[in-house]
């Protein structure tokens, strides 16, 4: 029997009184690409972080791995991209600085990274693209690369499963096509991929979930209304406005 | 031997300004990295509340008030961290009770000691006791070891605390350890920069570093170089100019941030001009 990456079960998480997800039931099996889809405030990104333990469950049970999310200590063997606009914060920082705290989940805080942890991080930056970029200052990096610098930073340590909170927010349309090779292409190595989108543009997934006011409301293969009527167009800058923020 | 070298006290003074320089800058920089710059400043304020309680107690200055501000730092970090509504409401109220309670403690303290009251707020060179010399270049010495010995993990967790908090690492402990290490700073830094001046010695050197650098190493090593040079150079003007040294201080490493930005700015111009001149023909 094969365990799954990540698995909820009866998945309750309130927000003060709020209740955001209500008896959420999902398995993420290992290997393919998962793409959790819904408006705003359905409750996908709080499902994902739950999922990684980052916010409480109220009810219900989480794991990772087979092992319940409050007793995993493997947090190698899982890469997040958190939703966020910018890789930047108030002090300078290189590519490589921020992409190297991706080899930290499981290292020995008394040992240094050193050489194999530089090409580690030369490797990540290679699979997104930057490989050129390792020495730039993150803020010289339009917003779609400062995306591709954390989806590396996520990579660097060689997860299992690869948690991706909106990481299409900033990559601009003529990248989407980039961003979906290579999650493929991180597919095609054996890895299980979940991500949180608005829309499923030019991701080949295996499957979607699409949730709404807290609840999954599908689960299977993607629908055909979850790919945009002008998917295949996307190449021409008639895409309908707002459709890619 | 210079004549500003010749005194015991200036020696001291100058040690635990090359301590003070060193330190300030190394745990700045974590505090700027998350947006946190004026923590010090509120760390200051509750390590003042320490330095009267040690005086209406007749207590050792120092340690009183690392313990009071380690115990402030820690209360600030778990207000910022667990408030839900008004965190800095909450902050400022600590802030205030810091210094409220500092002076009221202060004037009841024994006769003499409301002239120390503004040594300890800005600083004053000749108060940098023997006994005391050895605590604050220790204390300095643990400061930069885990500033930088931790330097990779305490850098993730001022970036991007959730990535961090996925990644394994001890999130809560390491934010309070920083808390804590800021606390240290300040007690170790108010006899020399003061406590109401502190905050500017951890964050302005990491500002005026930052208009140059691209790397956080880079960063790093650039704004404990200037702490440093700002220390020593102030602690010397003081000496010579009969002031406080804090605002010497602050005053110099201020002074290095605006000549840098000015003259980025002039260059910037003269390349922009230039540009437009190699256009232009």
């Amino acid at each position: 029997m094969t365990v799954d990456a990540a698995a909820v079960r009866g998945l309750t998480v309130t927000y003060g009184r709020r209740r955001v997800l209500h008896a959420v039931d999902a398995r993420f099996p290992a290997g393919g690409v998962s793409v959790l889809l819904g408006p705003n405030g359905s409750g996908k990104s709080t499902l994902v972080k739950a999922m990684l333990g980052l916010v409480p469950a109220a009810a219900g049970e989480v794991s990772l791995f087979g092992t319940p999310v409050s007793r995993f200590r493997d947090w190698h063997r899982i890469g997040y991209v958190p939703q966020r606009s910018t890789a930047t914060t108030g002090v300078p920082a290189t590519v490589a600085e921020v992409v190297r705290s991706g080899l930290l989940a499981g290292a020995p805080w008394w040992r240094p990274l050193g050489r194999s942890g530089g090409a580690a991080v030369t490797a990540a930056l290679a699979e997104v693209g930057l490989a050129d970029r390792a020495a730039d200052s993150v803020a010289a990096l339009s917003g779609g690369q400062q995306q591709r610098v954390l989806i590396a930073r996520a990579l660097a340590g060689r997860p299992d499963l690869l948690v991706m909170d909106e990481p299409m927010a900033g990559v601009d349309f003529n990248h989407q096509e980039d961003f979906a090779a290579t999650v493929a292409a991180v597919a095609a190595a054996g890895r299980t991929v979940v991500l949180v989108a608005h829309e499923l543009g030019a991701l080949r997934a295996d499957r979607a979930l699409v949730m709404c006011a807290g609840e999954v409301m599908h689960d299977g293969p993607p629908l055909p209304d979850h790919v945009p009527s002008w998917h295949g167009h996307h190449h021409v800058s008639s895409a309908p406005p707002g459709a890619w923020p | 031997m210079p004549e500003v070298l010749a005194p015991a006290f200036m020696q001291r003074a100058l040690l635990a300004a090359l301590a003070v320089g060193l330190a300030a800058p190394a745990i700045g920089i974590y505090l700027v990295q998350r947006r946190l710059a004026l923590l010090g400043d509120g760390i200051g304020h509750t390590a003042l509340l320490g330095v009267a309680l040690a005086a209406l107690l007749g207590t050792a200055s120092i340690p009183t008030a690392a313990v009071v501000a380690v115990i402030g730092a820690v209360i600030i970090e778990v207000v910022r961290t667990q408030g839900r509504t008004s965190g800095d409401v909450a902050l400022a109220l600590l802030f205030y009770g810091g210094i409220a309670g500092g002076v009221l403690l202060f004037s009841l303290a024994p006769a003499g000691s409301a002239t120390r009251l503004t040594s300890y707020l800005f600083g004053q060179i000749t108060t940098v006791a023997p006994h005391e010399l050895g605590a604050i270049l220790a204390l300095a010495a643990v400061i930069l070891v885990l500033t930088i010995g931790l330097a990779p993990r305490l850098f993730a967790v001022c970036h991007d605390e959730e990535f961090a908090r996925v990644s394994g690492l001890p999130v809560t402990a390491l934010n309070i350890g920083i808390a804590a290490l800021a606390a240290l700073t300040v007690t170790i830094s108010m006899r020399v920069v003061g406590v109401l001046m502190v905050s500017a010695l951890m964050v302005v050197p990491v500002a005026t570093a930052q208009l140059i650098t691209r790397s956080f190493r880079a960063t790093f090593a650039l704004a404990i170089s200037l702490g440093t040079v700002a220390a020593l150079s102030g602690v010397v003007v003081s000496y010579y100019a009969d002031v406080p040294s804090g605002p010497s201080i602050v005053v110099l490493a201020i002074g290095g941030f605006a000549v840098t930005a000015t003259g980025l700015a002039l260059t910037g111009v003269v390349r922009r001009r230039s540009v437009r001149n190699e256009v232009m023909a």
